[in-house]
């Protein structure tokens, strides 16, 4: 599978006088095509300011941003802008929807600024809040809506202009747990219905746990890369239940060579995993040794 | 839909506040409307003015130049009185409203054209005529060496107002020849015909006189002192709109005179340096008659009329200049108020909007996108406010003026023309741009991940 987005070596550093803030360091992503990605992390750890250079919104320090084969990190304002109306959509945490115009007309904002007429701008907008449920609220502004319904609009918006990439910044945290479900799941329907690739930045696992791939952030630095396909390749290899091949994944061994060249010593390094699971991990060892 | 309809829909998207501005922006544009049309009017009414009097200038220098070699003969010897019903049975014009005593007099400028009328003299503001001339005068006068012309004529007022005479009678001569050399009658002829030596009993009154007359019109039968005419043309003047025009031996037939005795005797020399002369031959066959000179007296009006006129037109020009620049000062004031209020409006509209405009900017609109965006709503908020301000001109520029501009308040009532309404919708439209170009422009430069931050 081919790669939509990739960072190399992508760093931000704030300053402020003499004092600086390593936002982003180093940080090295492949993020395939049609991939559903949730970026978590505790507060401050740089998820937002790492959305921020995924969606072309602010510019790195250093490193690259690679988007659909173009390196958008050296562009200028304008041409960063035409990757923004192209390439990306976006959904904000408070739906940032514009008070004076209706749901469609929402919907039909980043279309002004493709040659569709008008008719085709209003068909494909209704066809948007058709698709994400709000067929019959297509003339409703904004403060007529509920938190839920406009997200909906704005996940629409999003996906107006045909973006390779959507950029969801905690899309769920002005919602209720029950709206914020609804709307993951149709994020996850969007992502299998029209293979556009989705990330996510959250800080509630339950959201997250809609994701096919989990970016762990820490003080700007990516932590783990879980991903549900390779733990259950890893599993599947090694004969390991899920939940102990998490745990190796999590504390850094997050590839069958990593593990393969464990040593117990590397094995006691790795939070919570017991001495039994220990004993596991090194008979699945050797067992794969002498397959 | 495009940026006008999203423009026109944020301007109201808060109202109240969108009212208030445009209100003080339709304020400010009827104020400077105001200014505009009182500056105008006083400029016009500066150069009619100026005008007015370069054309009496022109036409007392003409009028000079005729009267160069004229000299009047009348009998100032007659005691004079003032017969309420007849009239003075003497020469003399009573039929000079607001007219002065040209030559000499002192408003010289409102005097008539018609010199030949200016035989009378004033006592206390009211005409005491003078007495009859001898006819013997003019075969006499004829005879002398140096004489062009001799013209006789009959003046008669006749009223009721012991102040000012109804209406005077005028006989002059009908002959073609003198008609044609002199202004013996009325040249501004609005109806009828000018009469001419075949007329009998045919009179010309002026408009003014129709009212006087019954409404006369052309062919209208009207009585004088007894005696019927029949008016045969109507003339317009501002001067002499009092005087009834006939030949002389019907005016001598009205006033009771002989066929012999006129009022006064106008006498043209050959030329102005035998004028002189002239008068000293009058005065030694009739030492008793009044002889007047005109050309001496005419140039002493004339430069008299003149230090008027520069006086009148200085001060003119000086009331207009402060006009102009009180004007000019409240206009400007006007409107670096208004562009300064559509400023402040985008300013605050532009800051309560960042995160909107971050959106925006995500969803890739261009800089020059979102400062359009904003430059268009200010100039729909100057729009509305200059559409407002025609209306608050129209009905209020009485009391805009009086309050800023009360020198030209005489002019408060004219209505602005349809040019003057078009510049102005412009100039609102222009200073609503330009007021909002700087909040645009900060607006357009945000970067978009800061502007998202704010809430």
């Amino acid at each position: 599978m081919s790669e939509i987005l990739m960072t190399k070596n992508l760093c931000k550093v704030f300053r402020k006088k003499e004092h600086e803030v390593k936002a982003l360091w180093k940080i090295n992503l492949k993020i395939a095509t049609g991939d559903y990605i949730s970026i978590q992390g505790p507060s401050g750890s740089g998820k937002t300011t790492l959305l921020n250079m995924l969606g072309c919104l602010d510019v790195p320090s250093s490193g690259h941003v690679i988007i659909d084969g173009i390196d958008v990190s050296k562009m200028g304002e304008g041409a960063l802008t035409k990757v923004r109306a192209k390439k990306v959509g976006f959904v904000f945490q408070s739906f940032n929807l514009i008070p004076i115009l209706s749901a469609v007309e929402n919907v039909e904002l980043p279309l002004e600024l493709t040659k569709m007429s008008k008719k085709e701008r209003r068909a494909r907008a209704t066809k948007l809040l058709e698709m994400v449920g709000l067929g019959d609220r297509l003339n409703h502004r904004p403060g007529e809506l509920s938190a839920g319904e406009q997200q909906r609009v704005a996940i629409a918006r999003a996906l107006a202009n045909k973006p390779a990439i959507i950029l969801a910044d905690e899309p769920t945290g002005n919602l209720d747990s029950k709206t914020g479900k609804k709307i993951m799941a149709l994020l996850e329907e969007l992502n299998q219905k029209t293979g556009t690739t989705i990330i996510v930045v959250t800080h509630d696992k339950s959201m997250a746990s809609f994701t096919k791939t989990m970016i762990f952030l820490k003080d700007g630095r990516v932590t783990l890369i879980k991903n549900e396909q390779a733990g259950f390749d890893m599993s599947k290899s090694l004969g390991l239940p899920r939940n102990v091949t998490n745990k190796l994944i999590r504390g850094g061994l997050d590839t069958m060579e990593k593990i393969l060249a464990a040593t117990d010593k590397d094995l006691k390094k790795i939070p919570r995993l017991n001495r039994q699971n220990r004993k596991r991990v090194m008979e699945a060892i050797e067992d794969h040794g002498t397959k | 839909m495009g940026v006008g309809n999203r423009a026109f829909r944020n301007v109201w998207r808060k109202w109240p506040r969108t009212l208030v501005v445009v209100i003080a922006l339709g304020l400010s544009i009827a104020t400077i409307i105001s200014m505009n049309i009182g500056i105008e009017a006083s400029k016009k009414n500066t150069l009619n003015m100026i005008q007015g009097y370069e054309d009496r200038l022109n036409e007392m220098e003409n009028l000079n130049e005729q009267q160069a070699t004229l000299v009047t003969v009348t009998n100032n010897t007659w005691p004079g009185g003032f017969n309420r019903t007849g009239g003075f049975p003497g020469g003399g014009s009573g039929d000079r409203p607001g007219g002065g005593d040209f030559p000499g007099g002192d408003n010289p400028g409102s005097g008539d054209t018609n010199r030949q009328r200016d035989t009378g003299s004033y006592m206390g503001g009211f005409v005491r005529n003078t007495g009859p001339v001898t006819g013997d005068a003019v075969t006499a006068i004829s005879a002398l060496g140096n004489v062009s012309a001799v013209i006789p004529m009959v003046q008669h007022s006749f009223g009721t107002n012991f102040r000012r005479a109804d209406y005077a009678v005028r006989g002059v001569p009908l002959d073609p020849t003198l008609l044609s050399k002199y202004n013996l009658l009325p040249t501004n002829l609005v109806d009828g015909y000018l009469i001419t030596s075949t007329d009998t009993s045919k009179v010309l009154i002026s408009t003014q006189l129709q009212k006087f007359f019954n409404n006369a019109t052309v062919g209208s039968p009207i009585t004088i002192n007894g005696t019927d005419f029949n008016v045969a043309g109507i003339y317009s003047s501002d001067t002499e709109n009092n005087i009834v025009y006939m030949s002389l031996a019907d005016a001598q037939k009205v006033t009771g005179y002989d066929s012999k005795t006129v009022s006064t005797i106008d006498v043209y020399a050959t030329n102005e340096s035998t004028v002189d002369g002239v008068v000293y031959d009058i005065q030694q066959i009739y030492p008793k008659y009044m002889t007047v000179a005109y050309s001496e007296m005419a140039a002493r009006g004339l430069d008299f009329f003149k230090q008027r006129q520069s006086q009148e037109i200085a001060s003119l020009e000086s009331d207009q200049n402060k006009t102009q620049s009180t004007g000019d000062q409240i206009m400007f004031i006007s409107g670096a108020t208004a562009g300064l209020i559509v400023f402040f409006l985008m300013t605050y509209t532009v800051r309560e909007r960042i995160k909107e405009i971050g959106t925006l900017r995500a969803l890739g609109f261009s800089k020059s996108n979102v400062m359009a965006q904003f430059v268009a709503e200010g100039m729909i908020v100057g729009l509305i406010g200059g559409l407002l301000g025609i209306v608050i001109a129209l009905e209020a520029t009485p009391n805009i003026m009086r309050a800023f501009l009360p020198s030209a308040q005489a002019y408060a009532n004219t209505t602005p023309s349809l040019e003057m309404v078009l510049i102005s919708l412009g100039l609102t439209i222009f200073l609503g741009a330009v007021g909002s170009i700087y909040p645009a422009f900060s607006a357009a430069h945000k970067k978009p991940a800061e502007a998202m931050k704010n809430e």
